[in-house]
């Protein structure tokens, strides 16, 4: 996708949610409701051909990449090193989509086939696979091999107190990596994009639409809110946060209070 | 020193939770316990407190001023009244406290290696904190331990990556060894051992005591990562004190100890 196609992004060109959350729910996992639904929405807006997850678990947001990699005929690829749960997301990938291509493979992402054939090609990405810090690192690694250069990381478990060696390890990939941004933070997941899309994705991010469709998910939370609180030169990452405040943004809280656009 | 914090926590937890402001009940549990530690080793020196609003937690603080000790109090809307009447409600001590109606660069002329705790709270930009954070180090004694407000919140991602990055440096000589409560504690490398074996020795006394629902997590090796987290028990009721590895929980904490 190129940078036109990233402005086409826009409300005219968002599709329809393919999800219930009600029957994701259904499915055993930990995700909460508000993080399929970003995830949800973000794929939405992407559109992905197609999608990676290092760790499954039993395909909660599989299913929802799967359902989205399906309509351009691309592939939904998971990484679960443990077999039963590995079958279930395969299932219940299936269950959604029965002739798309999906594939589970039975590893650790440090042996994944992907790696094979180090060319970039998907879209989406999300890693919850191995919560050590080295593990993390070494993912992000990894993903950063095979990610197209408009690709999208979302990385789960971010700024969550049982596994802080998380953060600190995107944190620490982010400052080895300088051609990425922390793009956004916020429901425990942190979204990560190349530099030079940052822009792209921040205006669909702070587009009303953006805000007004992630309400719109039975999430359990009435008060959502897009952050951006200190200058844009300060910190460039969105925070995306629940019950903070009834407003739907929050800008600089030295400054006149709104959110610093890219101008 | 355990009992003597453990208690104060008991005994103010309902006048504190009465002081408007935004300390909570999570983050004066684990402020009294780091602050235990300062105790256990008698470190003596100041308290500094950058960002002060309603001097929640600075009555806290109060506790700890002994004498020929000062509790130095920096915030650049100092509101006086508010703030000595929380103190006077959360401590019967009478200690020395220097009010700084300034911006927390007035530190910058406070003697170095003189303060026990540093507590970040001011401006919330990545620039503010990273800048409080390089002011307050020359002011740490060696076995002395700075907190940084509002890490890990989604409103505020600049705090926990200034603090990250602060403390990723390796010319500042630190360690992020506690996550509790959106605030992150850092200590020098040289005091890392010894704090972190207090508080995983003294957590389980700490928390029987208080009757808080709180665990001690280290869910990675002390070897991938220095941080420990306090999390609330929440849903987890089978999880007494310590929660160590997603894979074996049984090796925390003894076998960390050991590693310690």
């Amino acid at each position: 996708m190129n940078e036109l196609d990233l402005n086409q992004m826009s409300k005219s060109n968002l599709m329809p949610s393919k999800i219930k959350l009600e029957d994701l729910e259904k499915i055993d996992g930990f995700s909460w409701p508000i993080q399929l639904a970003l995830i949800d929405l973000l794929c939405r807006y992407k559109k992905p051909k197609n999608a990676l997850e290092i760790g499954t678990w039993h395909g909660r947001s599989a299913v929802i990449f799967a359902s989205y990699v399906n309509d351009n005929q691309g592939v939904y690829w998971g990484i679960e090193p443990e077999q039963t749960r590995a079958q279930i997301t395969e299932d219940n990938c299936k269950k959604v989509c029965p002739n798309g291509k999906i594939v589970v493979e039975r590893n650790i992402s440090n042996y994944s086939e992907i790696l094979n054939n180090k060319i970039p090609w998907f879209d989406i990405v999300h890693i919850d696979g191995e919560h050590s810090f080295n593990a993390v690192y070494h993912d992000l690694d990894i993903v950063k091999t095979v990610i197209l250069k408009e690709g999208l990381i979302i990385l789960d478990d971010f700024f969550f107190d049982l596994y802080p060696q998380i953060t600190q390890a995107v944190f620490k990939w982010l400052d080895d990596n300088p051609d990425y941004v922390l793009l956004a933070a916020g429901v425990c997941k942190g979204i990560i994009c190349n530099k030079m899309q940052y822009r792209n994705y921040a205006d669909i991010i702070l587009n009303e639409e953006f805000i007004t469709e992630l309400k719109k998910y039975d999430t359990g939370y009435k008060n959502i809110t897009i952050t951006r609180t200190s200058p844009l030169m300060d910190c460039p990452t969105i925070g995306i946060t629940t019950n903070v405040s009834i407003s739907n943004y929050l800008g600089n809280e030295c400054g006149d209070g709104k959110i610093e656009k890219i101008c | 020193m355990l009992i003597k914090h453990a208690n104060n926590f008991n005994n103010k937890l309902d006048v504190f939770n009465s002081i408007e402001g935004w300390c909570n009940q999570e983050q004066f549990y684990s402020l009294e316990l780091v602050l235990s530690f300062i105790d256990n080793i008698h470190l003596t020196g100041d308290i500094i407190e950058l960002g002060v609003f309603t001097g929640k937690s600075s009555g806290i603080f109060a506790n700890y001023i002994g004498e020929n000790e000062t509790l130095k109090l920096v915030d650049m809307n100092m509101q006086y009244d508010v703030v000595n009447k929380n103190i006077n409600k959360l401590t019967s001590n009478t200690p020395k406290i220097e009010f700084y109606n300034d911006m927390t660069w007035c530190i910058s002329r406070f003697p170095k290696q003189t303060a026990k705790f540093i507590h970040i709270d001011a401006g919330h930009s990545y620039n503010n904190c990273w800048n409080d954070l390089n002011l307050s180090l020359p002011l740490l004694k060696d076995n002395g331990i700075i907190a940084v407000d509002d890490f890990f919140m989604d409103i505020y991602p600049q705090v926990t990556e200034a603090t990250y990055n602060f403390v990723s440096d390796p010319n500042n000589n630190l360690r992020l060894f506690l996550y509790a409560g959106h605030k992150a504690y850092l200590c020098k490398k040289s005091t890392f051992d010894n704090v972190v074996r207090y508080i995983i020795t003294n957590y389980k006394d700490y928390a029987d005591i208080t009757k808080q629902p709180f665990y001690l997590n280290k869910s990675s090796s002390f070897v991938d990562s220095k941080t420990m987290s306090i999390v609330p028990i929440g849903d987890n009721k089978d999880i007494k004190y310590y929660r160590g590895l997603d894979e074996d929980n049984s090796i925390f904490p003894s076998d960390y100890i050991n590693i310690l």
